[in-house]
């Protein structure tokens, strides 16, 4: 067994299976999946009537109707697409903090996620970015592919500055799938999220924000005169850890998920906030699906 | 406000010693997070209120600064006199000084002070409690606050003057440190000088008179062996011619007419020649105060301490002691420290060493038990090398040279050495009821016998022990009780208070009269002598009241009021808000919106 199969254990995956990923979208992939989509084609569920018009196929025109009314009409049936999750893991060296580090956990979600969608047979890609695309995995499609997805997602470790503007510019840039873009990030980007996320719409992705943080940064234990060294960028702020300056770094937190949220609201992205604290399965099995992920 | 401990301030000191400490603690110390992002909002947001900031963080130094200035005032027991602060309480200082018993004002100034005491009692009301303090030689409390105004009349008039000035500003003091259910009393004096503290009431008794007195009167031998009275007389206010007369058990030995001019001290000497006894000394002629009109000596023998010595005979001692001026020599074998008390001193003479009571001794060859020193042995052919120049009992002795053949080696843990060789000779000792002398070998076993200062040296020591029955006001000695339990203690005015023994001494109260004071047990007697009265005491002029207020239409009383328990309770209250305010600039948990 090797390292990247131990992200879930065996039991775990099979409650997986029962799972789906949700979309609100339809992507033309070309391709016929095993999702029901709002698209109606050739399918085998009835979803509908039409008037014949000319140049349709004859083997859908319901002759009962037509004996009936006189008038020709065309059968209509949903068809069946695929989906492309892009896993969007932040590798910035933020995200090696906290106890589990948050890659850790990031780890776990997205491979979680990745897993789900394989099952159903959707397209599944992964990529690492910090301030790019440090790691690309291919999408992909089936149980087969959940080994490479592991042992991708198993092998990423903390580095460099974070950036999810030029990361998911340069990564749309890479890619014609477009499909759910999954970014499971502590979104502490010194440029905000706001552009990142302007340029995936842009793109036609549906983002679905996991916003992952440790207990230390919801809930700094500081005391006294202290110099805050940025692990990424080594910028520097000097505090008095007392109360007021404690209540005043609660409120910019608030306000700074505050803004987060009504972001997401506005440009109808899901959002989902999580401590690293709360356990992993919780997390996949109870809040991503009250988040409307996966179903 | 006034401080009863200013030397407290110095701690003051360490104000800045916090507030360099405050400055050094702003020391920064980095931490690595993952990321400063939040904490660059939160910040921007401090800035914004900056100013209230620095102001709770300088509140916090400033808080400890208070609080260390506070405690360190508390600790400087400082007081303040306020008006109106008093309670209903109130204490009566009576002046008992010897000028209390002039006559300007009929009958003396003391019955003057006392009705005036009464009068107020009067006025006062039946439930304000009141106490009576006596200013005498030391200040008493004669009566403890009570409404019994009998009681107090009483004590009042039981009061007495004495021959001694008055400790008023004692008195004044602990009148001021009563309370009466924790309020302090209004303190109101009646004497004939004004008391120092402003903010009691003086109700000054006397008009001034002129007046003349026997300020000090001295015996001395001279060369023939006649005793040679000195009487220093002085007027005060006016010239008087007056005459000075010595008597003696009734009989008049001499007298002498004085013309006295104020400020000019006249001296009266008489040769009494080798009479022995107490000589009675009158200055003649009426004036306002009698109690400086006379005076009391020891004369001759009487003037002389009575000597016992305690051990096998010892023809050196035997032969110093003949020569030297005592009242009696007593020679005995037997060591019973029952009748050591009626010696001034006691010689132990090569006994065997044994604890020694309270008193005088000279020791001779041997040393008490409980002295302060570690015997080590003996210490055999010693020269003296040095001799102590500045202790009395070695004054114009010179034994420097002179040797002995055998002396106990002692280690001395106190007291002074006054004669050494390679070990200490002479030592002397002062403390526990103790005044000791000890020659710490036999003389018969050295030179010194035949040595011209041996006989000085004794001489030195015994009055140096001994001193003479010539006591001086206010002295209250102690006296070695040997067995006796009890003892009888004799005014010059004829009364007379038994005096019980306490850890094997009779202390007797302080001696505040003219006069002959004996000390009596079924076996001996002791006497003390006091000459003339306080001779600070004669002036008899009214000094305007320069502090304390004279007494006028009632006003709301000035009380000194001591601010220390004040003072500590501001402190606990800063130390509280200290604290509370350093709990609200504590880090404190706050709702976590990172659950989902």
């Amino acid at each position: 067994m090797t390292q990247a199969d131990l992200l879930l254990d065996p039991e775990f995956l099979s409650r997986l299976e029962r799972l789906t990923l949700l979309s609100r979208r339809v992507y033309r992939s070309g391709l016929r999946g095993e999702r029901r989509s709002g698209t109606l084609g050739r399918g085998v569920e009835f979803a509908d009537y039409r008037s014949y018009h000319p140049g349709d196929d004859f083997r859908y025109v319901d002759w009962n109707i037509y004996s009936r009314l006189d008038r020709l009409f065309v059968k209509l049936f949903s068809e069946d697409e695929d989906i492309t999750v892009h896993l969007f893991v932040d590798v910035s060296r933020s995200m090696g903090w906290g106890q589990p580090s948050k890659l850790d956990y990031a780890v776990r979600v997205a491979a979680a996620l990745g897993y789900i969608g394989l099952a159903n047979l959707d397209r599944v890609g992964a990529v690492a970015f910090s301030d790019r695309p440090q790691k690309t995995l291919a999408p992909r499609r089936g149980r087969v592919g959940a080994h490479t997805l592991f042992r991708f997602l198993g092998g990423l470790a903390p580095d460099g500055r974070s950036n999810l503007a030029a990361a998911l510019k340069e990564y749309s840039l890479r890619t014609r799938r477009r499909g759910v873009l999954v970014v499971i990030s502590d979104l502490m980007f010194p440029d905000g999220i706001a552009a990142g996320l302007r340029l995936a719409r842009y793109y036609r992705f549906e983002p679905f924000l996991v916003h992952l943080l440790s207990d230390e940064e919801l809930q700094p234990i500081v005391d006294g005169d202290l110099r805050l060294v940025d692990v990424e960028t080594g910028a520097a702020v000097e505090v008095t850890a007392d109360g007021t300056t404690m209540d005043a770094y609660a409120h910019a937190r608030d306000r700074y998920f505050n803004e987060i949220e009504q972001f997401c609201l506005r440009h109808q992205i899901e959002y989902l906030r999580a401590a690293t604290s709360i356990p992993f399965e919780d997390l996949i099995l109870r809040y991503l699906r009250a988040g409307g992920l996966i179903a | 406000m006034t401080f009863g401990t200013p030397a407290a301030l110095w701690w003051l000191v360490l104000v800045p010693v916090v507030v360099l400490l405050y400055m050094l603690r702003a020391r920064r110390e980095p931490r690595l997070v993952p990321s400063v992002m939040l904490w660059e909002r939160a910040t921007r947001d401090l800035v914004a209120r900056l100013p209230m900031r620095r102001l709770e963080r300088n509140l916090l130094l400033l808080l400890q600064v208070l609080t260390i200035a506070v405690i360190v005032l508390a600790l400087a027991r400082p007081s303040v006199a306020l008006r109106g602060f008093a309670g209903d309480a109130v204490v009566l200082v009576i002046d008992a000084s010897a000028s209390m018993q002039a006559t300007d004002v009929a009958p003396t100034r003391l019955v003057a002070a006392q009705q005036a005491a009464a009068a107020l009692l009067e006025r006062l009301g039946p439930r304000q409690p009141i106490a009576v303090v006596v200013a005498g030689l030391r200040p008493r409390l004669i009566a403890e606050f009570t409404t019994d105004r009998a009681a107090l009349a009483s004590a009042v008039r039981a009061i007495q003057a004495s021959d001694a000035a008055s400790a008023l500003d004692g008195a004044v003091t602990l009148a001021a440190s009563l309370r009466a259910s924790g309020r302090p009393a209004a303190v109101h004096v009646f004497g004939d000088r004004a008391p120092s503290d402003s903010t009691v009431t003086w109700h000054a008794v006397g008009r001034g008179a002129p007046n003349a007195g026997i300020t000090a009167a001295q015996t001395r031998l001279d060369a023939r062996g006649h005793t040679q009275l000195m009487v220093r007389v002085e007027a005060f206010g006016e010239t008087s011619a007056r005459s000075v007369a010595v008597s003696m058990e009734g009989r008049t030995l001499a007298s002498r007419e004085v013309r006295l001019v104020p400020g000019t001290p006249q001296v009266a000497l008489f040769d009494l020649a080798r009479t022995s006894g107490v000589a009675e000394v009158m200055l003649r002629g009426r004036d306002a105060l009698a109690a400086d009109d006379r005076a009391v000596v020891a004369v001759g023998r009487e003037g002389q301490p009575t000597i016992l010595v305690v051990g096998d005979p010892n023809p050196v001692i035997d032969a110093v002691f003949r020569a030297l001026p005592a009242a009696e020599v007593i020679r005995r074998a037997e060591v019973a420290p029952d009748h050591w008390g009626r010696a001034a001193l006691v010689v132990l003479d090569r006994v065997a060493p044994l604890a020694l009571p309270p008193g005088a001794y000279l020791l001779v060859g041997t040393i008490g038990t409980n002295l302060p020193v570690q015997i080590e042995g003996t210490a055999a052919q010693q020269t003296i090398r040095a001799v102590s120049t500045t202790h009395p009992v070695t004054r114009l002795v010179d034994l420097r040279g002179a040797r002995v053949a055998d002396a106990l080696a002692i280690r001395p843990q106190g007291g002074v050495v006054l004669v050494e060789g390679d070990v200490p000779l002479v030592w002397a000792y002062e403390g526990r009821g103790l005044r000791v002398v000890v020659l710490l070998f036999d003389p018969l076993a050295s030179d010194l016998p035949v040595h011209p200062a041996f006989p000085v040296l004794i001489a030195n020591a015994v009055d140096w022990l001994a001193g003479s029955p010539q006591a001086k006001l206010g002295d209250a000695p102690v006296i070695a009780a040997g067995t006796w339990s009890r003892a009888t203690l004799l005014d010059p005015q004829g009364g007379s208070q038994e005096v019980a023994a306490q850890d094997g001494v009779f202390v007797l109260p302080p001696m505040d009269q003219v006069g002959v004071y004996r000390l009596r047990t079924a076996g001996w007697e002791r006497r003390w002598v006091i000459s003339t009265a306080d001779p600070r005491e004669s002036s008899l002029a009214i000094e305007p009241a320069a502090a304390a207020k004279p007494a006028g239409p009632p006003l709301p009383q000035l009380a000194q009021v001591r601010l220390t328990p004040w003072l500590l309770g501001v402190a606990v209250v800063l130390i509280a808000g200290e604290w509370w305010l350093w709990v609200r600039t504590l880090p404190r948990r706050s709702h976590q919106k990172g659950v989902p």
